[in-house]
């Protein structure tokens, strides 16, 4: 088992997604940065879909109550076990006892804590990923106690470290492809949009990133049709709001972009205050 | 059956559009094509969203999105005709006593109607589930008559008990779980709408008509313990067209 100690900013189990049932309201869910959570699980040669643990800005405190091997990749948020700083990116083996806490984030927002096997919290709907009203909580809590896969001692992990390319974390170029409503903005709109420094506000989460700072660009209502995880919605008021993992199904804002899946996980490697631009490929 | 246009959502997705508007028989079209391509892509399809005249096809990576969009435009198009539907049709039991419905009131006297009027209106109709989103199992329901057309509250409630049914707008729904809301509250139904312990979670699905049924508080009691139970049967029949 592995207690949570304190369970930092916002902490989650997550996977791939929860796929099968977006038709019923329910969102896909999973991890944020979906790049950095594989290659997480691959250090261990842990399967794509097991379970890993997000962790946000500032980290966790976990004690370790058996040994363990586990893989921390994404955001450095200057992880320690003991108080010894450990590297990211590789496997690392945790005693019993072992207490594994966290600084603040120097680079990033988002890092994935993989254990061998996966983390075994509860399977809802053929997915371990935390979402209000579908898991039992919508996020870690002081005192949960997480199990752990019994052959986490001896895991054969991949020696070599696999690491993201650090344009993944600092890059302020996030690609976008045209989304259903782009063709239905005037030229200029287009070009003001694709021209505009935007401030990642906030109030960004895992449902949506709202992006500010880019004046006299406006959306319109549309009857309700499917969104989904990077959809850039274009509201009346004239709010610049992407999509994230937790997004509801279905949006009655127009889609005026959609981001990739490499620009999904970058993009949420951004915080508050980040300046980004949209670019169309 | 009209033609939707296709187009290519994001990197593993296909969008299909009809005419733009809010229709039951532009709704069917939905539905037909969800039928037919659910059979025919099978595996390479992950999940299908349909709404109110467009649906989502989410693929799974492997798949070409720009390949399969031709032979989903090729296929829609053999399939000319109207094949008819075959649907559920969902009695729900709903309690408009004042202990469930805290908006009932101002509701009949804004609309300057009796309580005995306004459930009549609002159980003699066959409605329309659209699809369902907003929140897990939330049916988006089309039918309501004009009548009872109301705009929501102007300051949401911090907690609407699951099961409430509510108007909004142009709309009716049904609460699936406790949730902030701001729809106008006119009674609740002792059914659960959404239960991840069930297979499917969700007791509607896309393209089920509904009719509410007025039922007593006594009533309400004892469904609530009959779905406690796993004894209450759902009324339903299948309905063609």
């Amino acid at each position: 088992m592995v207690e949570v100690i304190h369970p930092g900013m916002y902490t989650t189990i997550q996977d791939l997604g929860r796929f099968g049932y977006r038709n019923l309201g329910i969102p896909l869910c999973g991890a944020m940065d979906r790049m950095s959570a594989t290659l997480a699980n691959r250090i261990l040669n842990n399967s794509d879909e097991d379970a890993i643990m997000e962790i946000t800005l500032m980290g966790p405190k976990l004690r370790f109550q058996e040994d363990a091997i586990i893989a921390i990749v994404g955001a450095d948020l200057h992880p320690k076990v003991n108080d010894k700083s450990v590297e990211m990116n590789t496997m690392v083996s945790i005693s019993k006892g072992g207490l594994l806490s966290f600084g603040n984030a120097s680079v990033g927002t988002r890092a994935y804590i993989a254990v061998a096997g996966g983390w075994q919290t509860s399977l809802v709907l053929g997915s371990r990923s935390m979402y209000n009203g579908v898991t039992e909580a919508s996020a870690l809590d002081k005192g949960d106690l997480l199990a752990l896969k019994e052959q986490s001692k001896n895991v054969h992990a991949k020696q070599s470290s696999l690491q993201l390319e650090t344009s993944h974390f600092n890059t302020a170029k996030i690609k976008v492809n045209e989304g259903p409503e782009w063709k239905q903005l005037s030229t200029s709109l287009q070009q003001k949009i694709l021209k505009g420094n935007y401030t990642v506000s906030p109030q960004s989460n895992r449902m949506a990133y709202r992006l500010e700072g880019v004046a006299g660009i406006k959306g319109s209502e549309i009857i309700t049709s499917p969104v989904q995880p990077g959809t850039v919605q274009l509201t009346p008021s004239g709010d610049c709001i992407v999509l994230m993992r937790d997004a509801q199904t279905t949006g009655g804002y127009s889609r005026i972009l959609q981001l990739s899946e490499q620009a999904i996980c970058e993009l949420a490697q951004k915080r508050g205050g980040a300046t980004v631009q949209l670019v169309l490929t | 059956m009209k033609q939707p246009t296709l187009k290519s959502f994001g990197d593993s997705a296909i969008l299909l559009e009809w005419e733009n508007t809010i229709s039951n028989d532009i709704h069917k079209d939905v539905l037909r094509a969800q039928t037919l391509l659910k059979d025919v892509l099978g595996d390479q399809l992950l999940e299908i969203v349909p709404a109110y005249a467009s649906m989502a096809l989410y693929f799974n990576r492997q798949v070409s999105v720009d390949k399969v969009k031709n032979e989903i435009e090729q296929l829609l198009q053999k399939e000319s005709e109207a094949t008819a539907l075959e649907r559920e049709k969902i009695k729900i039991p709903v309690c408009y006593d004042e202990a469930f419905a805290p908006d009932i009131q101002e509701l009949v006297e804004k609309k300057n109607i009796s309580i005995d009027a306004l459930i009549t209106l609002h159980t003699q109709p066959t409605y329309t589930v659209y699809f369902l989103g907003f929140l897990p199992g939330f049916p988006y329901l089309g039918g309501l008559d004009s009548k009872l057309h109301h705009p929501r509250k102007s300051t949401p409630r911090k907690k609407v008990e699951a099961g409430s049914v509510g108007i909004a707008g142009g709309q009716t729904g049904i609460y699936p779980s406790n949730s902030p809301g701001g729809w106008n509250i006119i009674g609740r139904t002792p059914l659960a709408l959404f239960s991840v312990e069930k297979q499917p979670p969700s007791l509607l699905k896309a393209g089920n008509l509904l009719q509410f049924e007025s039922i007593s508080a006594k009533e309400y009691e004892s469904i609530i313990e009959k779905v406690r139970s796993g004894d209450y049967k759902i009324k339903k029949e299948i309905i063609h067209g």
